[in-house]
């Protein structure tokens, strides 16, 4: 027959309790106080990456193949997985053009930054990727997006985007892929090649825990 | 979670499932070790009190914690990096020292007795068979260049 066996008091500290409620003590990211806390955590306990999700918060702009277009499911895909892990996704073309400081506000990204109406398609992806914290470009063609080399050169987003281009176009002689994609990689190293849409939902995944390892760490 | 850790490239699976000891320790967690390996490893007579010890991820943490901070640390240092009672650090620390992974150096001051802990080299050898050691030390590097 079985026996229920009582856990032994024990006194440590100062104070009696059972050794069954210290066993069960669980540690959460709350509970760390400093970066190395911070980061030993994340490395004696790998699935912690999990769980800070709740803990940091980022946004992703996800620009590439409008809807119809052969890329479009992938980018839908790049979304589900940036939701997954409790961050903000949004496609440009979803923010109403006339109410782009109240979609923001309410989404929690800064737009204080904003002092006018914005009605350019450029110059509204260009104050759209200000306000986010990643921007991820998506290209499923070899010339056609040659129009995201404006973005490349602009220093104060150019250091936030993500490129992912489809292997089957990184090789082909476009002006993308010789002059502005090749400058960006070459300085930003954020140039990422896919071969299949499960290569490119890993590669985003563990790019997006990198990240929010990294804000986790960082933000004490 | 479980835990499996292949030290030796065994002949087939069998061979190794023979060889290894399953520890059901609390409900959700179940580690499948190679006991013959691990006693090799600690060299010690004490290997299930450590495999007791390392099986909590919070007693992990604070081994870790103290390998990185490279100088012995007080309690009250530990609790400026995690907000927890200090009766159950106390007991954690307790497991970690009565296990040999840490050593416990008393001082007093001021009339009053502290405890100084240290990782021992057993501590970091088990800190290796976690296989968390060389990210450890790459934190304790970069600290070392500010």
């Amino acid at each position: 027959m079985f026996k229920y066996k009582r856990s032994k008091s024990i006194r440590v500290g100062g104070m009696t309790t059972s050794s069954t409620e210290f066993e069960s003590f669980i540690l959460t990211p709350k509970e760390l106080r400093t970066s190395k806390a911070r980061q030993v955590y994340i490395i004696v306990d790998p699935e912690a990456v999990k769980r800070i999700t709740e803990y940091v918060r980022a946004s992703f702009l996800i620009l590439g193949p409008g809807e119809g277009s052969e890329g479009y499911e992938l980018r839908k895909m790049i979304k589900k997985v940036i939701e997954s892990k409790k961050q903000v996704a949004t496609f440009p073309e979803d923010v109403p053009v006339n109410k782009l400081y109240e979609y923001l506000s309410s989404h929690g990204i800064d737009s204080s930054y904003l002092s006018r109406v914005v009605v350019n398609l450029t110059t509204r992806e260009y104050v759209l990727m200000l306000g986010y914290d990643i921007t991820i470009i998506l290209l499923m063609s070899d010339g056609s997006i040659s129009e995201y080399s404006t973005y490349f050169i602009k220093r104060n987003v150019a250091h936030k985007i993500w490129v992912y281009q489809s292997e089957s176009v990184s090789h082909a002689p476009s002006y993308v892929n010789m002059g502005p994609l090749d400058l960006f990689s070459k300085v930003y190293r954020q140039v990422d090649n896919f071969t299949s849409s499960q290569n490119l939902k890993k590669n985003v995944r563990g790019r997006i825990d990198d990240l929010l390892a990294y804000l986790f760490i960082s933000s004490v | 979670m479980i835990y499996w850790r292949t030290f030796s490239s065994p002949r087939s699976n069998q061979n190794l499932l023979i060889k290894s000891k399953v520890l059901y320790i609390g409900l959700s967690n179940i580690i499948l070790v190679n006991m013959d390996k691990l006693e090799e490893i600690f060299e010690s007579e004490n290997t299930d009190l450590r495999i007791k010890t390392l099986s909590n991820k919070f007693r992990r943490f604070l081994l870790g914690l103290i390998y990185t901070e490279g100088r012995p640390m007080y309690q009250s240092d530990v609790l400026k990096h995690v907000n927890v009672k200090s009766n159950l650090l106390a007991y954690h620390l307790k497991l970690l020292t009565d296990s040999g992974l840490l050593y416990n150096k008393f001082e007093r001051r001021e009339g009053k007795r502290f405890s100084k802990y240290s990782i021992t080299p057993d501590g970091i050898r088990a800190l290796e068979y976690i296989g968390v050691k060389s990210d450890l030390d790459q934190i304790t590097s970069i600290a070392n260049q500010f």
